[in-house]
Order: C-alpha cells, then sequence, then structure tokens
C-alpha cells in the first residue's frame, strides 16, 4: 500500500511561508508578536516547541496521513524524544525516525526501538541516513570515509535484524564484532521498523539493496527519477529483493491553482536576496553525491522556475529538501501525486509550511482524490 | 543540604511478589498460567492499560506524593530508559527524570543532543545514571568489555559531553571518541547539561566519579561505612576542586509497626522460598533461597540484604516501621546522602504509601536537623 508520511518541522517553523524566519520555535530572533509555541523552558501552564510538534503530529494523523518523518539536523530537536512523545500522543500515526549508523551502537538502538515498538504498538519506521561526510560528520564525531560509511550502515543493519528476534547472533564485522547476542523477552520478536534508505552512489544504493524497503529520493525532474529507479530496481534484484520508490517533496495546494500561487507569489516578493547570497557562500559542503539544483538568482521570475507541472523554488524560500515541489489546486496535486505512483513511487514523505495548517490541506483534500484514484488502488502492493 | 527523593520505575515488570518470575504486570516475566497478567503490551484492549499507560501511571503517582524524580533502571529485558523518559515527560509537570544507560554504547554527541532536545522539553527536567555492569558469557547484548574499559570509555564520553556543551568549538582526540569543532548552534544554547550520577567501587569508578560525577550512589551499607566511602570521595574529588553529592538506591519495606514490616516481608520471602524457583546470582545455593535464609540476610538494623536475589536492583533493603526508616535515612543524611532513589513493588501502591506515610516523616526530621545544625 502506498504510504503518506507528513515532515515534522523539528527545526523550527514559521506561521507564514513569506516570513523571512521561523516564528514558531526559538531559531529565529525573538520578535513582538511570536505566539506562544515559541516558549520553550517547559514550565507548567506554558508550552515548548515539543507540544507544538505534537499538535502537527496530531494534525497528520487526524488528518489522514499514514506517518510522520522526524528528521534530524545538527542544530535541531532530536527525534527520539520527539518519536517517544508522540507514540505516547497519538493513536495510529507511524513515526519515521531520520537516523545515522554512527549514533548508536546496534545493540541499544535494538532496545531503543523495540522499546518504541512496545510503547506504540509496532509503529516505527526508520529513514536511514549514512551521512555527508566533510566537517559536518566530524561535529558528529565521525571519522569514516565515505565507501566505509555504507559498510558501517549495512554492517549496522545486519546486526539490527540479527538480535532482533532474540539471537543468539554472533557477528566478526569491520565495525561491529558480538558474541551470542539477542534481545530478549519481551522485546525481542517486535515488528520490525521498515527502512526508508537516501542515497544516490553506488556504495548507497548497493548498501540498502541488502536491507532497504524504500528508497527515498528527494524529488528531481521525472527523467532523474527513471534512471534512479531503474538503478535501485537492478540493484536490489542482484540481492533477490524489492525495494518500493519513495519521493519527498514540498507541496502548496489550494482549491484553486490561483490561490497556491498567490501563497507563492507572496512570499517570492519577501526573499531576501543579499541573505541568499551569503548564506550561500557559506555553505559547508559534504562528498555526498547526487545533489540536484536549479540556479536562482534576484532576476528569477516565480513563473521561471515552472516545468513537468512542478515548481522549482522551494529552496530559495528557505523550505529544506529538493527545490522542486508542487504548487497548485487540489485537484492537480492529486493527478501528480498519481503521476509518481505510476512511475512506480510507493512511499511519499510530503512538507510544507506552516506544518500544522498545510497539514490539512494535504491530508483533508488531496489524500482522499488520490486513494480514489485508480492507480492508487491497482499500485503494487 | 536540601534532599531529593527519587521513585524507581519498574522499567522490567512489577508485582507484589519479591521475585521477578512471579509478577503479575507487565509480559516481562515467563508465561504465568495461574492467573491473569496485567498491563501486558501485545494484548491491547479498547480502553484499556498497556505496560507504557501503567509506567505512566507510577511516574504521576510518584509526582502526586511528593517524589522529586524517577530513576528508571537499565536491565537486560526492561524498557529502554531513555525512551520511558520521552515518552513519560509530557505526562508529568515537575518530575525529573533519571535514565540509567550504558554510555560506551552511544555516541557522545548524540547523547549530548538528545539530553539538550529533552531539557527543552521538559524545562531541564533530565539527568543522566550512567551505568557498567558486568559483562559475561549471557549478557544479552554480545559485548566483552570489562569494567575498566567501559570507564575509561565513559571518561571520554562524558569529557565529549560537557566539551561539546559548553565550551564551542570544540574539538577532541581520544581513544574511543573524537570530534572536530562540535557545539550547539546558540539559538540551542542555554539548557543545563543533565547532572550525572554515577556509582561503582573499583578504584577506575572511583577516579571517574571524582573527575565527572555530581551524584554518586554509594552501596547501602552501615553508616561507618558510608561515611568512610564519603570521606574517600570526598577528598578525591578535591584534587579536581570538585564536589560531590552522594545517593543511595534502596528497596523500603515499611509499615505502621516494625513487626508488621518484617511479617510482610518474611512471608513474601516464604512464598517465593517456597517456589523453589532457580535465582542467578545467589552464591552458593544454586538451587534458590530457602526459608533459613531469611535471618542470615540482616545485615544490621533494618537492613535486609535478599532483595538482590530476586530481583534485578540494589542488593540491600531498609525493613522497619515509619519511623525507624525515617530514622535510618536521617542517619544516612547526616552522614551526607541527599540522593534517595527509593522501590517497593508493587510500584504504585508503594508510591502512594512512601510517599505519603514515609517522606512526610523524613522531610520534617531533617528540616529538624539542619534546623539544629545551623
Amino acid at each position: 500500500m502506498t504510504q503518506f508520511h507528513w515532515r515534522i518541522p523539528i527545526h523550527g517553523c514559521k506561521g507564514d511561508i513569506a516570513s523571512p524566519v521561523y516564528t514558531r520555535g526559538t531559531w529565529g530572533p525573538v520578535s513582538a508578536g511570536k505566539p506562544a509555541a515559541t516558549l520553550t523552558d517547559g514550565e507548567e501552564g506554558r508550552f515548548p516547541y515539543h507540544d507544538y510538534l505534537l499538535e502537527v503530529a496530531k494534525a497528520a494523523e487526524i488528518s489522514g496521513f499514514d506517518g510522520a518523518l522526524i528528521p534530524s539536523f545538527p542544530d535541531s530537536e532530536d527525534p527520539w524524544v520527539i518519536a517517544s512523545a508522540i507514540a505516547r500522543h497519538t493513536k495510529t500515526l507511524r513515526f519515521m525516525i531520520a537516523y545515522q549508523p554512527c549514533w548508536f551502537n546496534p545493540l541499544y538502538a535494538a532496545k531503543a526501538a523495540a522499546s518504541l515498538q512496545r510503547v506504540s504498538g509496532g509503529r516505527l519506521l526508520f529513514n536511514i541516513i549514512t551521512g555527508g561526510g566533510g566537517p559536518q560528520q566530524l561535529w558528529w564525531g565521525d571519522r569514516i570515509a565515505h565507501d566505509d560509511r555504507y559498510t558501517r550502515t549495512t554492517e549496522f543493519l545486519d546486526v539490527l535484524k540479527g538480535v532482533w528476534n532474540g539471537g543468539p547472533f554472533s557477528y566478526q564485522g569491520k565495525f561491529f564484532q558480538i558474541e551470542d547476542a539477542g534481545l530478549p523477552e519481551p522485546l525481542a520478536g517486535q515488528v520490525f521498523p521498515e527502512l526508508y534508505f537516501v542515497g544516490s552512489s553506488d556504495a548507497a544504493l548497493a548498501a540498502q539493496g541488502k536491507h532497504a524497503d524504500y528508497d527515498l529520493t528527494h524529488l528531481e525532474p521525472r527523467e532523474n527519477l527513471k534512471i534512479k529507479f531503474a538503478r535501485v530496481a537492478e540493484l536490489a534484484s542482484k540481492d533477490g529483493r524489492t525495494v518500493k520508490p519513495a519521493v519527498r517533496f514540498n507541496i502548496i495546494a489550494r482549491q484553486t491553482p490561483e490561490e497556491a500561487w498567490d501563497v507563492v507569489r507572496r512570499a517570492w516578493a519577501q526573499v531576501d536576496w543579499d541573505a541568499r547570497e551569503r548564506a550561500q557562500r557559506g555553505q559547508r559542503r559534504g562528498d555526498g553525491v547526487g545533489s540536484w539544483r536549479t540556479d536562482v538568482t534576484r532576476h528569477t521570475k516565480v513563473e521561471d522556475l515552472v516545468f513537468e507541472g512542478l515548481w522549482a523554488g522551494f529552496g530559495t524560500l528557505g523550505s529544506q529538501g529538493s527545490p522542486l515541489g508542487f504548487v497548485g489546486s487540489y485537484e492537480q496535486a492529486a493527478e501528480t501525486i498519481d503521476s509518481f505512483i505510476q512511475l512506480g513511487v510507493q512511499g511519499f514523505i510530503l512538507s510544507s509550511t506552516p506544518a500544522l495548517e498545510e497539514a490539512f490541506h494535504v491530508g483533508e483534500e488531496v489524500l482522499p482524490l488520490v486513494r480514489g484514484s485508480t492507480s492508487f488502488k491497482t499500485a503494487v502492493r | 543540604m536540601s534532599i531529593e527523593f527519587f521513585w524507581q520505575l519498574p522499567a522490567s515488570g512489577d508485582g507484589r511478589s519479591l521475585h521477578k518470575d512471579q509478577w503479575t504486570r507487565g509480559d516481562h516475566t515467563p508465561p504465568i498460567t495461574d492467573r491473569p497478567v496485567f498491563a501486558r503490551i501485545d494484548v491491547r484492549r479498547d480502553g484499556g492499560h498497556t505496560w507504557y499507560d501503567h509506567l505512566a501511571q507510577i511516574a504521576r503517582a510518584a509526582e502526586i506524593t511528593g517524589f522529586d524524580g524517577v530513576l528508571i533502571p537499565q536491565t537486560p529485558a526492561g524498557e529502554e530508559p531513555i525512551i520511558v523518559s520521552g515518552a513519560l515527560a509530557r505526562e508529568a509537570r515537575r518530575l525529573k527524570f533519571l535514565p540509567a544507560f550504558p554510555a560506551p554504547f552511544l555516541s557522545a554527541v548524540y547523547a549530548a543532543k538528545i539530553a539538550l532536545s529533552f531539557q527543552r522539553l521538559t524545562g531541564g527536567r533530565l539527568a543522566w545514571n550512567l551505568i557498567t555492569e558486568e559483562h559475561t558469557e549471557k549478557s544479552w547484548h554480545g559485548h566483552r568489555w570489562s569494567i575498566a574499559e567501559q570507564i575509561a570509555r565513559t571518561d571520554e564520553f562524558l569529557d565529549v559531553v560537557k566539551g561539546f556543551w559548553n565550551n564551542p568549538p570544540f574539538t577532541y582526540q581520544g581513544k574511543y571518541y573524537e570530534v572536530v569543532d562540535g557545539g550547539f548552534a546558540p539559538a540551542l544554547t542555554g539548557p543545563v547539561l543533565p547532572l550525572i550520577y554515577l556509582s561503582g567501587e573499583t578504584e577506575e569508578a572511583l577516579a571517574l566519579s571524582a573527575k565527572h560525577a555530581d551524584v554518586h550512589f554509594l552501596p547501602l551499607d552501615s553508616l561507618e561505612a558510608t561515611r568512610g566511602r564519603i570521606e574517600d570521595l570526598t577528598r578525591r574529588a578535591a584534587v579536581f576542586g570538585r564536589t560531590l553529592r552522594f545517593g543511595l538506591q534502596a528497596d523500603v519495606v515499611a509499615r505502621h509497626d516494625s513487626a508488621d514490616a518484617w511479617q510482610d516481608l518474611r512471608t513474601r520471602w516464604d512464598r517465593v522460598a517456597a517456589k523453589t524457583v532457580p535465582i542467578s546470582g545467589a552464591p552458593g545455593n544454586s538451587q534458590g533461597p530457602s526459608k533459613e535464609d531469611f535471618d542470615a540476610l540482616i545485615q544490621g538494623p533494618n537492613l535486609w540484604a535478599g532483595f538482590g536475589l530476586v530481583r534485578p536492583g540494589a542488593p540491600v533493603g531498609i525493613v522497619g516501621s515509619y519511623q525507624e526508616v525515617a530514622e535510618r535515612i536521617k542517619a544516612y543524611a547526616e552522614a551526607g546522602v541527599s540522593t534517595f532513589a527509593l522501590s517497593a513493588n508493587p510500584h504504585l501502591e508503594e508510591a502512594y504509601r512512601i510517599g505519603e506515610q514515609l517522606l512526610p516523616l523524613i522531610k520534617s526530621q531533617t528540616t529538624a536537623a539542619a534546623g539544629q545544625a545551623s
């Protein structure tokens, strides 16, 4: 069954996509008129940002999403903390923790994940990130070279799966060595979390062929997606497995196309081009491959960035992820998602700003149209 | 010196019995066929309780009855304490969370990140109980690190966590941990580092506490031995220009009358002994405890050492009337102990008993004592 996940804005959120700074959470400068969600002191009767994140999760659940992605950045809230709270504060919503294998020993990860399955009734998924390398990876305290990091990812998941149902499991890898390990009862034997993988290099795709359930790609032009999906399928089939394509993109959907484009035009008029150019110069670069970008300057117009029924300006508006996303009516959004399903996509991670209100635009209005479509009903299960 | 009281959350099951194999709350015990098991994870009735609902109930009980926090112990088959803390964080308003976990199993930077997020979530209510444990052929996690190596790893772990948190940009090159230009972004700075609770009796453990601990858990022992340990550790910490606080973990069997408390414990012990279930770790007694062992396990006034034979956790507990137990705790407080992590089965009902009957007694006595001292 095709899955739809909503993205939790773990690094702050804007009440208005046109705002140049985060107005929900403590990431932007403090200013008059910030809502109560900016309070983070956790005092009785006040609301830390986490309470807002739980509101977003509940909005995703109520409006009909299957799950929520909880991403991870150096300067964001931590997804394990948010996930354990979401587990207690939602009923059916699945939650996907973005996770790098260098963060926990696999045995600890197994115990923590099994506990999350027990608290939530088996609603955990992982978005396995192998890490971009470079200064950011050293910030995390991780100095493993690019291809070796994928070896470690494979080993990590070998061990996680090996001990999951109780073992005894022994392993002599390059990074992990264990003897006769296994989760004890009653932690053993929970539902194993589905795994979304990110990565485009040969090493990445080889690693995910063995373990991934979904290959997660930031939205790219359809020809690029087809090539990527074919590579994923080919490499996974060498392991006798099927890895399902998944895409992640930003979406702004309204009753009419005009209303949706008005949102974008208003935000475009607020872009701080000077700040944007400064930020681009100072960007830290990792050694990941496969990043796709469209050049945008202060002379670019909103309509210059339209192609294939998509819009490539989301990065310029400060949204995370691919600059390429969707703007248009509910019907057009459903048709676009449908076209990706026809390309073979079986997992969608959608995001927008503000995360709470937009969850309802998509969950309430777009998803029912998609789920009523022929391609959705006949998609590979 | 103010005293803090933690209640222990039974992360690996609970029940009326002294023996973990007889517990009927949670699904952590081997299948019990002669009675229903309450709050199983795998039986989700509509509106019914599962194990985490019950843990939340116990945490709320601890908060309602005046405990300062909950200690969540690390046990092989128990729920992961950090996950429990995160799950219950927004269900309690003032309660501190003290999860126990093995630091060497986590990235120091990532653990710091989790802690930071938790502090933001709760207004700074997280503390860490970093543990080491004997790794044996039966250890579920398949690692065979010596205690000394676990401590060396924990030492570096804490070097990195503290440097990353307090002194960015932080660069560190150790044997087990390294980091380059670490530190949180300005928007995330402000929350305090979790207080560090350590324990251990080895030379390496004492050295680690002297350097890194805020609170050191001592074994529950005679007052004289306790004073000696406190003097020793205070001296060791002074070398680093540091001051330690001290803690005790103890089961408590407290009733209105001393005789009732001992009789209740003896009755429950006899029921355990009658089951002839094998007890791991009982020295020279592979057949399990016998009824005759009870008196041999009395280790002085109000101290009984049988708890560790029948369930995970601290071996020794305090037994007696509310007045007696309050006096024992007051005596330890006067010796320099300021953190008490108490527990008793079943944890929900006993939280009310201890919180309502014992804590007010202790608080009034220690406040009076502090008043006299000053």
